[in-house]
């Protein structure tokens, strides 16, 4: 009897242990880019669509943050941050550099959270890219396959056209219909382009098979209320600093101030809201202590390398290039553009330290002064400037029992915190905007602050990064949502002289599917019509058809 | 029995493992940071009555930027209108109200629920939700000193609560007294409709349950 009770006990406590430590199965997220096209001229855009899934059977919804970068075989060129929107689309563009090289280039697309799984699992994408000026084409002499024009019409879902052949400027209606009602289709995504030997290849979209649940080690949690800043304090001899205290702040006029202590492996996580996208961000160790570094983590590196499959050159395929890059210098030249790109909504909540309450003093408002000290002395009262340990401290008397706390109090400088008044010491009073004093016990969650000082130089401070063992981080913006603008030869008239040069002639990323019209370019030739979109078991489902445009 | 404790020490070693930040502090969101204050002066010895509740009730705080905490020790100063966290760490903290967007006080089975608001009579503040429907009521926690005593050389504050209620019917922000007369005059035109719903309920607006409840059934009257 005994035992069998302590085989239940036994038996109860393996299965709480996940629970407890947290190291329940990790299930997989899945991105899946749509782009516009598969073959560009440097200086066009790169139109996307990102879609993230989750894999949970639960109803936890996927990371809404998505890294998407273009890369060849040796660099990455551009790097975004793309928010998903709702039904965890997201639409955005990357522009292609002017000087970009002719070649075979990659995209790759993944969320924070799949970085716990194996880099297999992201999206990837091989495109081709040539460059305005590459009149010999060099580049795309190897062959390690052929361009075989094996391009199959497929029929996942019908599309109707009223006609196979359109005149220029011509409205074009097309009707999409699933193959039986029963089957329904959503994440539609529509593109409407120039056919080329490229694209009709087929082989350049590749979307990996979901990864597989497992039991890893949360490392990289999903990205849903913001963006984690993850990275590592090391010391001088590349060993892990576990516990220690780090302090994030952003310049600003007013004191903000997160922060975070690193595991024991030395890992530490910011978690970051809107509020610091697209500012420098400076994090700093509790104590200043210069023997360790603070290692951000890049979280665009990728282990997996790029090879490209090379299909040589075909005369078509020249021909195609050769006519592209003529349109896209005329369309520069006359600086008409169809991408348009708004800014996506921001939530800004400020980590303030604190928010009103605090004595103001404004030293233009006084003599002018010579330095910080003096400062102190004359106007700043109940502060006292101490120099100990090296550095430079400001005491403050406690606005409660009217004494000098003992330990000194915590500076900010443009809102950065900041070890002591190093920077400001030698500030005359023309020097210093406004300094605000916080005269009392301040606590921040587990941190406890003997008085708080702020101060806003009159020319922002541009060397924050100055103390060593501080680390500075360019933390990016979105990339704004980007929609794609026909002409309406509705409004505009048909003899409008602006030459109408589009290959893409529509491209829209919508949750579900309707009728679609758009207006034919004046370019002739044969154009593809593709529809993606996702079926009832989750799987992408293409379909093509073509029609010509002759003008006549 | 020797069994009984291994297993019993291994459990509460997996148990504490777990509940230490080294491991998984990424996972972590830094919840604990939204608390933001500074040390806070006890005057409940000398000033009688000037909380809401004299003790400190376990409660919950929602923030502005989403997050919120569970289980901390709270009580709200009605003179003042400020918000006390009794921490383990620092004694009694006063709360930043920026970041707070509501709270709530557990006391049994009763649960008060403050939200930060900027009505046009009442400023901004802390008020209580008593009902938010189609109509909304609310009450400002007010306590105010009505007598002081001098013992061994100790000034003593006696504080009464005086609680302020609004009524909100239609986006207008009303102030009314605890009194069925004031109701007619605010609503003039409803003043049979309001007698008829309340006759034969044996309500006594003396009690402040009673009121509410009084209120919230005139809800349909109020928004016709």
């Amino acid at each position: 009897m005994k035992n069998s009770v302590l085989f239940i006990f036994f038996v109860i406590s393996l299965f709480s242990v996940d629970k407890i430590t947290g190291q329940s199965p990790l299930v997989p997220e899945r991105v899946i880019v749509t782009t516009d096209r598969d073959a560009y001229i440097a200086g066009e855009n790169i139109l996307l669509k990102t879609r993230i899934y989750s894999q949970s059977l639960s109803s936890e919804t996927p990371s809404n943050v998505c890294y998407v970068l273009l890369r060849d075989a040796k660099n990455t060129y551009s790097s975004i941050f793309l928010k998903t929107a709702q039904n965890n689309i997201g639409t955005s563009c990357i522009y292609i550099p002017d000087t970009l090289q002719t070649g075979y280039y990659q995209i790759v697309a993944f969320t924070g959270y799949m970085r716990n799984f194996s880099e297999d699992q992201y999206f990837y994408k091989q495109i081709l890219i040539v460059n305005r000026f590459d009149e010999w084409l060099s580049n795309l002499f190897q062959q390690d396959d052929s361009l075989k024009n094996d391009f199959v019409p497929q029929d996942s879902f019908k599309i109707f056209l009223t006609k196979d052949s359109f005149g220029f400027r011509e409205k074009v209606n097309v009707k999409f219909l699933p193959p039986s009602e029963s089957q329904t289709f959503k994440d539609f995504t529509v593109s409407v382009r120039s056919r080329n030997p490229f694209t009709a290849n087929g082989r350049t979209s590749s979307i990996s098979e979901p990864a597989v649940s497992g039991d890893k080690k949360l490392q990289f949690p999903a990205e849903r209320d913001g963006i984690y800043l993850t990275g590592k304090v090391i010391s001088s001899g590349s060993q892990p600093v576990p516990g220690e205290c780090l302090f994030l702040s952003a310049p600003d006029s007013v004191a903000n101030l997160q922060y975070t202590f690193s595991d024991t492996n030395g890992n530490f996580s910011f978690l970051l809201n809107d509020y610091y996208l697209g500012k420098q961000l400076i994090i700093k160790a509790e104590r200043k202590n210069g023997n360790y570094s603070i290692i951000p983590d890049d979280k665009f590196k990728l282990q997996k390398p790029f090879v490209p499959v090379h299909y040589g050159i075909t005369p078509e395929l020249r021909k195609f290039i050769r006519e592209s890059r003529n349109i896209v210098r005329i369309q520069k030249s006359y600086g008409v553009s169809n991408v348009k790109t708004s800014e996506l909504p921001a939530r800004v909540k400020i980590p303030f330290v604190y928010n009103g309450g605090a004595l103001v003093v404004r030293p233009a408002d006084f003599v002018e002064l010579e330095n910080f000290r003096e400062i102190s002395e004359n106007i700043l009262s109940g502060t006292r400037v101490k120099a100990e340990n090296g550095g430079n401290f400001i005491y403050m008397v406690n606005k409660t029992d009217k004494t000098y706390f003992t330990k000194p109090a915590v500076i900010f400088l443009d809102g950065v915190y900041a070890y002591d008044l190093k920077m400001v010491l030698n500030f005359p009073s023309a020097a210093i905007s406004k300094i605000e004093l916080l005269p009392a016990l301040r606590m921040m969650g587990d941190l406890t602050f003997n008085g708080v000082v702020s101060i806003n130089s009159a020319n922002k401070l541009k060397s924050f990064g100055f103390d060593e063992g501080t680390c500075v981080y360019n933390m990016p913006s979105f990339s704004g949502s980007t929609t794609y603008i026909s002409p309406n030869y509705a409004y505009r008239s048909v003899k409008d002289p602006m030459p109408d040069l589009r290959q893409l002639l529509y491209w829209n990323a919508r949750p579900d599917l309707h009728d679609i019209e758009f207006y034919t370019s004046d370019i002739p030739g044969e154009y593809i019509i593709e529809v993606e979109a996702v079926d009832n078991d989750g799987n992408i489902q293409k379909a093509f058809s073509t029609f010509k445009v002759t003008g006549l | 029995m020797r069994k009984l404790m291994v297993l019993s020490l291994l459990y509460i070693a997996l148990y504490a493992q777990a509940g230490q930040p080294g491991g998984d502090s990424l996972i972590l969101k830094p919840v604990f940071q939204n608390l933001i204050g500074e040390a806070y002066s006890d005057l409940s010895f000398t000033h009688k009555g000037i909380h809401f509740r004299d003790e400190f009730l376990p409660g919950k705080i929602w923030f502005s930027n989403g997050d919120s905490l569970n289980e901390l020790s709270l009580r709200y100063n009605s003179f003042e209108d400020q918000l006390i966290w009794l921490s383990k760490k620092h004694g009694q903290v006063l709360l930043d109200r920026h970041n707070i967007t509501h709270f709530q006080l557990n006391n049994g089975d009763t649960a008060f629920l403050f939200k930060r608001l900027q009505l046009p009579e009442a400023g901004n503040g802390f008020l209580q939700v008593c009902y938010e429907g189609n109509i909304k009521l609310y009450v400002k926690r007010k306590s105010v000193p009505y007598t002081s005593y001098i013992r061994n050389s100790i000034k003593y504050y006696k504080y009464r609560q005086a609680p302020v209620y609004y009524l909100v019917v239609q986006g207008k922000v009303y102030n009314i007294n605890r009194n069925i007369k004031n109701l007619y005059q605010l609503f003039p035109a409803k003043e049979e409709a309001i007698r008829n719903n309340i006759r034969g309920k044996h309500l006594n607006f003396k009690r402040e349950n009673d009121f509410i409840k009084a209120i919230i059934g005139m809800e349909q009257i109020l928004t016709e």
